[in-house]
């Protein structure tokens, strides 16, 4: 009997000898990188027992699962989807991929099958929420997991490609503005008051953490955060610190082209009375996108994708600085592009490469470059008036009327002006005008722009 | 008769004795109501409502099929095993009696069982329709796209024969044919490609399509159209402009409706009973009116289909149960007679490998076609068959032959899709599982069972 007792005693002293050993070991295997992945602590008791009690067999539930999957999809019969990535994803928690594919299947394959973009933003919502409320938990440490959920926001919403993409940005921004107002939450309220409850909605629903995004905006913003390119870059930046090699350079490329299109569509415009949703460029991003850029050229210079992008957006800035009368940037942009890339232009000067540019642009233009000449030319108008530049504001205004109008006679099709028109051209005039006059300083240069508002003759000419 | 259904009695009896049927009533509740709190829909209100039936119905049907399987197998082998099987064969009731007293003891547990989780099951149903639940149009929705029984209506087929002969003719006198391939090969590669033709729309053209109702529709229902098609953008998603036009057959007045739909999508449109006109013969005209030049290929099979309302979810829902109870019933008629000739263990092996090739019989058929599949290799139509391949294409031949009128509609596909199962598929399942083949399981284990000696001295 005493024999019996001691050894259960023995038995219970070394199994809380190995529990004591769990910490430290998970601790030693982080500080040692034994490998990427975050360990995984507090998983729900049903993936617990799904992982360990069906040792094996999971697999092959999982390809059953998998197969179903796959059929119903075929059929188009979409409602068991979403249970049954749950299900194929529990049973393999750990495996990152199978996370990022289900996510960006339903993000991707299935949204476009649907009609009505509402419908499609749900499957953009299921996919993209599967991988950060989810996947994230169980693979805290995964690069890949962390640049596929960014590119949903950075492609699949930030783009132009789908015809509902309009459609998501404005849901996006709608949900944003739940959490914050304006175009970026207050940091310091944030932290002070994390029990707050839009504050605690953003970091327990959202994942985003006030002072992440406190981190991401001083070092590449200032961003909006009512659009997807902001989000793109945070969650790029939660996976860096875990990539390495070639995941590393894909999670930098991500951030700079995500500041790339915080460039060109960075600057939401707002008109909720005339149901105007736009995001447009904001040139005042260029010196941070310059910056990302310097800044993986030189942890990457192998890459010389890298270079050839920046050389890029270089020469695209430059007109668009010009256009929004950001004159001396775009100068000093024009002579680093030389001196960094000689062979970007034989232009001898940055006029006769602003003009070049300008001509060749118009004749092929994408929605974003498109709105941001016209904005840019309407700005510079809108400055001419303020001053009272006659001639100048006029010649400025009918080359963005020239430039909208060569856009949008290509687009007759009513679905593409949906996804690839741009707002209506006195509504960007007017936007112009109030951006001028809320700059103006006094009561003559606001006249003058009321005046043009209401005259309206040069749109007619 | 007597003696068969006082064992069919005895059968039910001894299963409430040893809690079974608690047992399987706990589980199926436990289905029934604790499966619609964990499951995940798509996040609409008409996939909230498919997936809990398919889920709840399905758990009911995993969880007899389970019990019938294992109850079937055990209920003749367990008692001879015991050695109690002596105290009944010793009376004066044949053994047939008592394999049809036991099949009909299942049968009917299966049934009360079904009924009970069938009636849970709508009562669910019925909660979440409840007017504190859901607004009147949320519920008009729900009742005209999936709680509902409409007929599947396809176009009336295309008799493309004589033209595909005619242009084989043709190329065949050009030289054009080539003359390594089957006449009929050829010729059926002209006819698909015909039919294909037939359901292309190139830009700025139209198609129409005949369909033979049946019955001229009538009443506030209105009959969806459901269609599918892939175009020539080869962008997935990419979206295309097109005009219904719906009315009968000869009539200029017809219903028209514009829709923009993505390509490879499954997309459905309610036509309003009045476009039909108390016709049965409906002309359906698809206009492609997209403005960039984009064709649209709509699928021969089920590409395009009219559904008429064919009548309520409780029908369906009560012939979807029957159906499911005729299945159960021929379980249970495999099972016992697997169970009467073997021991518990190989029987439920046996009956696991019969199930399994029902479940498989349309592989089973392709695979029996199919030259050269297992050992040689050769293509099919090809010479060079080894004789192995050829015996096990004859043997894969008879099981299909014997499996193939065991298959039938998919009780949870069509439920939750709103698609009715009909009094003929319900009369045609009960006559070939129940009647055909559940007998002949009856008549073989009868006459096999006289045969057997039950108890020998070293069993």
């Amino acid at each position: 009997m005493m024999k019996t007792v001691v050894l259960v005693l023995v038995v219970l002293g070394s199994l809380w000898l190995a529990g004591r050993q769990h910490g430290p070991l998970l601790q030693m295997r982080r500080e040692y990188r034994l490998n990427w992945e975050e360990p995984l602590e507090n998983s729900p008791p049903l993936v617990g027992f799904t992982t360990v009690a069906l040792g094996g067999f999971r697999g092959i539930i999982a390809d059953v699962l998998w197969l179903r999957a796959s059929k119903l999809q075929e059929e188009k019969k979409y409602f068991e989807l979403v249970q049954l990535a749950d299900w194929i994803t529990k049973l393999e928690p750990r495996f990152a991929l199978v996370w990022a594919f289900h996510g960006w299947n339903m993000a991707y394959n299935i949204s476009v099958l649907l009609d009505n973009p509402a419908d499609r933003w749900r499957w953009v919502k299921h996919g993209f929420e599967l991988m950060r409320d989810q996947g994230l938990f169980y693979n805290p440490g995964d690069p890949q997991l962390h640049r596929e959920l960014g590119w949903i926001f950075q492609h699949k919403m930030g783009n132009i490609l789908d015809q509902a993409h309009l459609y998501y940005k404005r849901a996006w921004a709608e949900e944003m503005a739940q959490l914050f107002d304006g175009p970026r939450p207050d940091y310091v309220f944030a932290r002070a008051h994390p029990d707050d409850p839009r504050v605690k909605r953003m970091r327990e629903q959202y994942r985003l953490d006030p002072a992440l995004m406190q981190a991401v905006d001083a070092q590449y913003g200032p961003l909006d955060w009512r659009l997807p390119p902001a989000h793109a870059i945070y969650w790029a930046y939660r996976g860096r610190p875990y990539a390495r090699g070639f995941d590393l350079v894909q999670i930098d490329r991500m951030i700079f082209q995500s500041m790339q299109d915080n460039f060109w569509s960075g600057r939401l415009v707002v008109e909720p009375a005339e149901n105007i949703f736009t995001p447009s460029p904001n040139p005042d991003a260029f010196e941070t996108v310059n910056r990302a850029y310097q800044a993986a050229r030189a942890a990457h210079p192998e890459e010389t994708s890298i270079q050839s992008a920046h050389r890029n957006f270089l020469k695209d800035a430059i007109l668009v600085l010009y256009l929004h009368h950001y004159t001396r940037q775009a100068r000093d942009a024009f002579e680093r592009m030389r001196e960094q890339y000689p062979d970007a232009t034989s232009a001898r000067s940055f006029e006769v490469f602003v003009r070049g540019e300008f001509r060749a642009q118009v004749r092929d233009m994408s929605q974003r470059e498109a709105l941001a000449m016209v904005e840019g030319l309407l700005g510079q108008a809108a400055q001419w008036l303020v001053i009272g530049e006659e001639d100048r504001w006029r010649g400025a205004y009918l080359a963005a009327r020239y430039c909208w109008q060569e856009y949008m006679k290509t687009r007759t099709d009513p679905a593409l002006v949906e996804r690839t028109g741009l707002p209506p051209f006195a509504v960007l005039w007017q936007q112009a005008r109030d951006r001028a006059a809320a700059r103006a300083r006094t009561a003559a240069a606001k006249a003058r722009l009321a005046e043009a508002g209401e005259a309206a003759a040069p749109a007619e000419e | 008769m007597k003696p068969v259904l006082a064992i069919a009695w005895m059968a039910v009896r001894s299963a409430v004795r040893s809690r079974v049927v608690g047992v399987l009533l706990g589980l199926l509740f436990l289905a029934i109501i604790g499966l619609p709190l964990t499951v995940k829909s798509d996040g609409t209100l008409a996939g909230e409502v498919q997936v809990r039936l398919t889920y709840t119905l399905g758990a009911v049907l995993i969880i007899l099929s389970i019990a019938t399987w294992w109850a079937g197998c055990a209920a003749v082998s367990s008692e001879v095993q015991a050695k109690q099987i002596q105290l009944v064969l010793t009376k004066p009731v044949g053994r047939g009696a008592v394999w049809l007293g036991k099949w009909l003891g299942l049968v009917a547990l299966n049934a009360a069982l079904l009924a009970v989780s069938g009636a849970a099951i709508y009562g669910m149903i019925r909660w979440k329709l409840s007017p504190a639940r859901l607004t009147e149009a949320q519920q008009r929705e729900l009742r005209e796209q999936i709680l509902v029984a409409r007929y599947s209506v396809a176009p009336q087929p295309l008799d493309v024969t004589a033209e595909a002969r005619r242009i084989f003719a043709e190329q065949q006198k050009a030289g054009a044919v080539p003359t390594n391939q089957p006449v009929e090969q050829v010729v059926r590669a002209i006819e698909e490609s015909l039919v294909r033709s037939a359901h292309t729309v190139p830009p700025g053209y139209k198609r129409t399509w005949v369909f033979e109702l049946p019955a001229a529709p009538v009443g506030e229902q209105p009959v969806v159209l459901r269609y599918k098609f892939s175009s020539s953008e080869v962008t997935k998603g990419t979206l295309v402009r097109g005009l219904w036009l719906v009315g009968p057959v000869g009539k200029a007045d017809r219903f028209e409706l514009e829709q923009v739909n993505a390509t490879d999508g499954a997309h459905a449109v309610a036509i309003p009973v009045s476009a039909f006109g108390g016709s049965r013969q409906v002309a359906v005209e698809y206009a492609n009116i997209n403005p960039l030049p984009i064709a649209v290929l709509f699928e021969p099979q089920g590409g395009i289909e009219l559904q008429p309302y064919a009548g309520s979810f409780e029908g369906n829902l009560a012939r979807a149960l029957m159906l499911a109870w005729v299945q159960l019933a021929f379980v249970g008629a495999v099972a016992l007679a697997a169970g009467t000739l073997l021991s518990l263990p190989v029987a439920a092996l046996v009956t696991g490998y019969v199930l399994l090739l029902v479940k498989a019989g349309d592989y089973v058929a392709l695979l029996a076609t199919e030259r050269g599949t297992f050992f040689s290799g050769a293509a099919q139509g090809q010479p060079g068959e080894s004789a192995l391949d050829w015996v096990l294409r004859q043997v894969l031949w008879v099981e299909s032959a014997l499996v193939q009128p065991l298959q039938g509609p998919n009780v949870l596909e069509y439920l939750t899709a709103g698609r009715a199962l009909e009094w003929s598929a319900v009369a045609g399942a009960f006559l070939i599982k129940v009647v055909i083949y559940s007998g002949l399981c009856a008549a073989v284990t009868t006459f096999l069972f006289n045969r057997r000696e039950i108890a020998l001295p070293m069993e």
